[in-house]
């Protein structure tokens, strides 16, 4: 605060400080200095820092005028020193009065001091003194006086305004000066003597009898007592009271209402206007500004809460990375081409055969340089010192850039897909268990025969094949012993069928089928199957020429034959309906009587369809229904026997159909083809296959469904048996589910055929194949 | 220097004669089985020699015993404790008896006879030395099995041995054989010939397996169509069931076949069961006894394992193998009613009865092909023979699962039947006590009964069934 009152007098450009008024003022009246300094030795205590570090001045200052900044600039060096010179000072004021001088010297000092009192008192007359003031000399040409200004050094402060200080001694600690009777010089050389000052009885009774001693300041230059004017007094008080140091400022001044009050009302609105659409509808701007916003926030460009994390995290990026994509939002630069990698014929010392002959070079010089194949000749040199230069160099460059340049690039993306994703699911083979997996018995045939034809018994004890030489043999199925074997012909054997319901089996050959009822089984299976097959015997019908006649066997080919049927053609199908009382048998090479239902019950067989389109190569009987499969070479016809009528014909699209097998459900066939195809008809879902498979090498030969477990199984020429887990589900929206399951590999491929049949064991989930390599295999799980 | 090859402590234990003092041995690990046997032969001064096995924590030591610690990641530093076992040779090839078809059933039930019975419908009674001593061919279909018991005494024809037969043509045949001894010297082939007692019918379908109960009171038979009938050996005195009608033909084929046989004998009453034991649901394969002769054990093509109450004929507990076909079934040696079953996955799978979930595999030997055959061993309880449809035979130790201990491949193709017999097997006390030989037996689609005999080293007894065939003959060669 001290030096916050020291600047003030600076104002009037006076050189005064009130440090010394300070001292004066001690235990006076004085107020409003009383308040603010009353503690002087604390305030002195805090002055040292607090002088520095609160530059009250400047704030100061911005108020202030210009023509005050100049002069307050140039005082700047000398107060901000005083205060604590001032401290000094005081401090050796005091020494110097603690000090016990000898009174002889301080009488004569003193003395000294009072001897001469300069009037100085009087700024004004300071001011005559003025160095610049002219000076009136007699004018030797007119006689004149006349004003004679002196000579100006035209040097840095030269002209200064502040050179009014009749003590010239610079910026020196006055108490230099203490012991001597002089205070300083004036700029003329002489000294300026110490004014009068009167000792401490002086003080208190100037104290009391003048009244005006309290607005007296020591000025530090002279030494000498001044009297403060009104206005300094009312300056110093309003800095004292922390106000606006201008007196005329009136911070209460009464507000000019200029709009409002009495006579300013408004009583019209401004326009007449209706309130325009837009004041009600919320701004389009607005909208996109925000929506801005929305995006960004959405984006993540801005994150509300999570600046501080985004800042703690280290930015950097990776400055070699490949993935582009991840580094900025815009696209990427396209890669440029990469440069041919160099031939053998651009070696500097290429083979001989690289070097062109001589026509060859002049050939390729004769070319024009756009249609020459490459752009150099092939050139041997020793060493590789011994190349010259590239002259093309410059210009394969500038080729290169406006290739760069000009050529336009495409970026080509692979697909990153992968493969596996796009296979189905398919459960693991090791889940659909039991399947067929291992060639557990072989039923060897004599002579290597190529077996064609195979069946189970319905209990899945035995086994029937029937080879081409006319041989059909049994076997029992578990050990693979031949219990019975009889001849039927040379011609090979069409077809063997057990019977679903008693215990016996057809036999197809060139021009009958024969019913034989083994001599291995029990004698009570074997009388039954007799019942049934010859009670028919004792109720002839009325004969009908064209139909097949049945004949008992009065001379057995083979121990059990009981009748035979004779047929025309060459039958290569029997196939049995469910209940065992009907069967049928396909004879393709019988043209329109190709296609015979047989009743066993009363020996009575017929011929369904009066004219065939087509060669019919398969039957099957629906196995829940009264209906019928008819396979041509193209196609599958589907007749109700009840209703006499074709219910559809499936198109499978297959080149020949040679094998054909009804699920157990009656919804599902499948068929197989020479064209190595299987197709899969859902019955619910039309003419066309649900689905083609094709994984055989070569011709289907058989397939077969099995008749207690999800699996059916094909074989084929390229000697393997296939064998698949077909879910069915009662889900009519579900489709089927078919899973390859294993390929069952034993069978030789002999002449270019392989496996020529595959029949379900009836209850297990086992399957025997014959092939043409004479051997019948049993397949267990 | 060299460094000592490693070795490891081992802590050498027997059940047989052959004991060392219980000590803790430091044995370089590059032993093998040989090395070992030679140790103790050599610390015992055996002679002649006798070769061991040796047994490390339940598993036959097959390699060096580095091999094994390296194969059961164990570290040199533990004790092994290993078990060591006298082993035996591999069973020498004595003879081949040939027969007119496939060998179906053999048997050597019967002391010091072979029995054989064959898909030419006959069953015949060798002696040990191969000589063919009857044919019996009152059966009209494939044999499936023979066996033979004591003849009980109250049948009241002498001293002798019933022999079972069953076969395809549903009928089990019951024949008495008088003891040789009994028999007078100039007594006709007639008399001294097996005579027909009865016909035991159990059900219009073909009969799988005979088996008599150990008291011989009792004769369980599994039959095709899936039950078991359980009979009483006692003979009848009437026709317990009317005669199947047969169709003319069979009739008149078979009078032609077989005129003097039905003229000359008495005639032979048929037999009915007494209880017809009804659960598989499909084809028995065969029915066994336990020893106490209290339950009956039978395993079916319908995947399940069934124990039988053989008083009441109520069924005791099911073991089901889904998907799994048994073809034959054993009872294992010992107290533990352990099963065996050859299975047509190419398996023998091992049941423990007492376990209580209902299909439990306790163990399963994997074989090349069906196990048509399996025969544990008479007395040893971790022991079996199997025959398969490849014609292998093995012997299986159930210590060391993995591999069989002996593989013979029979040249004929399938081998359908296999039995085997240790002399004085019978004869509990007897055991540990050497100098007795067994016998194996063996037939097939190759058209004979082939016989082993399974030689013993040093005159002990055999107990135990060594090593591969080859590397087990060098061994012997080297120890010898």
């Amino acid at each position: 605060m001290a030096t916050a009152v020291a600047r003030a007098p600076a104002v009037n450009g006076t050189k005064r400080k009130v440090d010394d008024l300070n001292e004066k003022s001690d235990g006076t009246a004085l107020g409003p200095i009383n308040l603010t300094l009353s503690d002087p030795e604390e305030s002195e205590g805090t002055d040292g820092s607090d002088g520095e570090e609160e530059p009250f001045p400047e704030l100061d200052l911005g108020s202030d005028t210009e023509e005050d900044e100049d002069e307050e600039d140039e005082d700047d060096s000398e107060y901000d020193v005083e205060g604590s010179e001032d401290d000094e000072d005081n401090e050796e004021d005091d020494e110097d009065e603690d000090e016990e001088q000898t009174p002889d010297s301080r009488l004569t000092r003193l003395i000294a001091k009072y001897t001469e009192k300069p009037d100085e008192s009087d700024p004004s007359e300071l001011r005559l003194e003025d160095p610049r003031a002219p000076k009136i000399v007699q004018s030797n040409i007119t006689g004149f006086p006349k004003k004679v200004y002196p000579e100006i050094d035209p040097v840095y402060d030269s002209d200064s305004s502040t050179e009014e200080d009749p003590n010239r001694i610079g910026n020196v600690p006055l108490h230099w000066y203490d012991d001597l009777p002089h205070i300083g010089y004036d700029i003329d050389g002489k000294r300026v003597m110490r004014p009068a000052k009167g000792d401490e009885l002086d003080k208190f009774l100037s104290t009391v009898e003048d009244p005006t001693s309290w607005s007296t300041a020591v000025d530090k230059s002279t030494g000498a007592q001044v009297q403060l004017s009104a206005e300094e007094l009312e300056l110093i008080g309003r800095l004292a009271r922390a106000e606006n140091p201008d007196g005329d400022y009136d911070p209460y001044e009464p507000m000019v209402e200029w709009f409002t009050g009495p006579g300013k009302e408004m009583t019209m609105p401004l326009t007449s206007r209706p309130e325009p659409k837009s004041r009600f509808i919320p701004s389009k701007w607005e909208h996109k500004k925000v929506m801005k916003i929305v995006r960004a926030i959405r984006q993540g460009r801005i994150t509300p809460h999570g600046k501080m994390t985004a800042q703690q995290q280290p930015q950097f990026y990776a400055l070699w990375s490949t993935n582009e994509e991840s580094a900025t939002s815009h696209r990427p630069p396209l890669p440029a081409p990469k440069v041919r990698l160099p031939t053998h014929s651009e070696s500097y010392n290429p083979p001989k055969e690289y070097l062109p002959t001589d026509e060859e070079k002049k050939e390729w010089e004769e070319m024009d340089p756009e249609d020459r194949p490459e752009n150099y000749l092939p050139r041997s040199h020793d060493t590789l010192r011994h190349v010259p230069a590239y002259e093309d160099f410059v210009k394969e460059r500038f080729d290169r850039q406006l290739d760069l340049y000009l050529a336009p690039r495409v970026r080509r993306v692979k697909l990153n897909i992968d493969p596996e994703s796009l296979v189905p699911k398919l459960p693991s083979p090791k889940e659909l268990r039991p399947f067929p997996t291992a060639q557990n018995v072989v039923f060897e045939h004599e002579g290597k025969a190529r077996v064609r034809c195979v069946s189970w018994s319905m209990d899945g004890e035995w086994v029937a094949t029937g080879d081409e030489r006319g041989t059909v043999r049994c076997w029992e199925a578990e050990v693979g012993k031949c219990v019975w074997q009889g001849s039927f012909g040379s011609e090979p054997v069409g077809a063997v069928e057990w019977c679903p319901k008693y215990n016996f089996f057809l036999i197809a050959v060139s021009g009958a089928v024969h019913l034989v009822i083994p001599p291995f089984l029990p004698p009570a299976q074997r009388a039954a199957g007799h019942t049934y097959t010859t009670t028919a015997f004792s109720t002839p019908s009325a004969p009908d020429p064209d139909a097949p006649k049945w004949t008992s066997a009065k001379t057995p080919l083979a121990d059990g034959h009981v009748l035979s049927i004779s047929l025309t053609g060459n039958p290569k199908q029997l196939a049995w309906h469910g209940k065992g009382d009907y069967f049928a048998s396909v004879a393709p090479d019988a043209a329109a009587k190709a296609v015979w239902i047989h009743q066993i019950t009363k020996h009575h067989s017929q011929s369904p369809f009066r004219k065939v389109k087509g060669t019919v190569q398969l039957v099957s009987f629906h196995p829940k229904q009264p209906h019928f499969f008819v396979a041509t070479q193209k196609y599958v016809r589907h007749y109700d026997l009840v209703g006499q009528k074709l219910l559809r014909t499936l198109t499978p699209g297959l080149r020949w159909i040679s094998s054909l097998s009804v699920h157990p459900s009656g919804e599902h066939l499948i068929v197989g083809s020479y064209d190595k195809k299987l197709a899969w008809f859902d019955l619910e879902m039309g003419i066309r296959p649900f689905r083609v498979l094709r994984y055989h090498s070569r011709a289907l030969r058989s397939v077969a469904f099995s008749p207690a477990h999800p699996l059916f199984a094909s074989a084929s020429d390229d000697g393997t048996v296939q064998v698949f887990h077909a879910t069915v589900f009662a889900d009519l929206m579900t489709d089927p589910r078919i899973v390859p399951v294993k390929v069952l590999r034993g069978h030789a491929v002999t002449d270019g055929l392989g496996v020529l049949g595959v029949r379900w064991h009836p209850r297990l989930s086992w399957c025997v194949s014959v092939g043409a390599d004479g051997r019948a295999v049993l397949w267990c799980n | 220097m060299s460094l000592p090859p490693p070795s490891v402590p081992l802590l050498l234990s027997t059940r047989s004669p052959y004991a060392l003092p219980p000590t803790r041995y430091l044995i370089p690990t590059s032993f093998t089985r040989f090395q070992l046997s030679q140790l103790i032969n050599t610390s015992l001064s055996l002679s002649p020699p006798v070769p061991f096995d040796f047994l490390v924590r339940g598993s036959l030591l097959r390699g060096s015993l580095q091999s094994w610690m390296t194969a059961h990641g164990q570290g040199g530093e533990e004790t092994l404790e290993v078990e060591y076992v006298q082993s035996v040779l591999p069973p020498r090839r004595e003879a081949s008896i040939p027969q007119e078809d496939w060998v179906s059933a053999v048997s050597l039930s019967l002391p010091d006879h072979i029995l054989s019975g064959a898909y030419d419908n006959t069953v015949r009674i060798y002696t040990e030395g191969q000589e063919l001593l009857h044919t019996l061919s009152s059966h009209s279909g494939p044999i499936t099995a023979v066996t033979a018991f004591p003849t009980p005494a109250q049948y009241a024809i002498g001293e002798g041995n019933i022999i079972l037969s069953s076969s395809q043509d549903r009928t089990v045949h019951m024949h008495h054989l008088p003891s040789p001894s009994l028999l007078p010297t100039s007594a006709s082939a007639a008399d001294a010939g097996p005579r027909l007692l009865t016909t035991l019918h159990t059900s219009p379908a073909q009969v799988s397996s005979v088996a008599p109960s150990p008291s011989g009171q009792h004769i369980v038979t599994a039959t095709w169509d899936g039950l078991l009938g359980l009979f009483t050996s006692t003979l009848p005195t009437s026709h317990e069931l009317p005669a199947d009608d047969e169709p003319d033909i069979s009739r008149k084929k078979r009078r032609k076949l077989a005129p003097t046989s039905s003229a000359e004998e008495t005639e032979v009453f048929r037999k009915a069961p007494t209880l017809l034991l009804r659960g598989h649901t499909s084809k028995v394969s065969r029915a066994i006894w336990d020893p106490d002769g209290l339950s009956i054990f039978s395993a079916g093509w319908d995947y399940t394992v069934r124990q039988w109450d053989a008083q009441t004929g109520q069924q005791g507990g099911v073991k089901t193998t889904p998907d799994r076909v048994h073809l034959t079934i054993g009872r294992m040696a010992g107290p533990a009613p352990l099963l065996a079953t050859g299975t047509s996955d190419r398996m023998v799978c091992m049941f423990d009865l007492r376990s209580s979930s209902s299909s439990t595999v306790q163990l399963t030997l994997p074989h090349a092909s069906p196990v048509q055959s399996l025969v544990p061993h008479p007395t040893a309880s971790h022991l079996l023979t199997t025959a398969t449809l490849q014609g292998v035979l093995q012997i299986w130790d159930l210590r060391a699962p993995r591999e069989s201990l002996v593989r013979v491949m029979r040249e004929g193709g399938k081998c359908l039947c296999v039995d085997w017999r240790v002399r004085g097997a019978g004869l509990p006390s007897q055991a540990g006590e050497g100098g007795e030989e067994g016998v194996w037996v063996a037939g097939g689609e190759d058209r004979q009964v082939q016989v082993w005999r399974t030689v013993t080293g040093g005159g002990a007894r055999v107990e135990r069934v060594g090593k591969q065939v080859v590397d087990k003959v060098n061994e012997e060669d080297a120890e010898t």
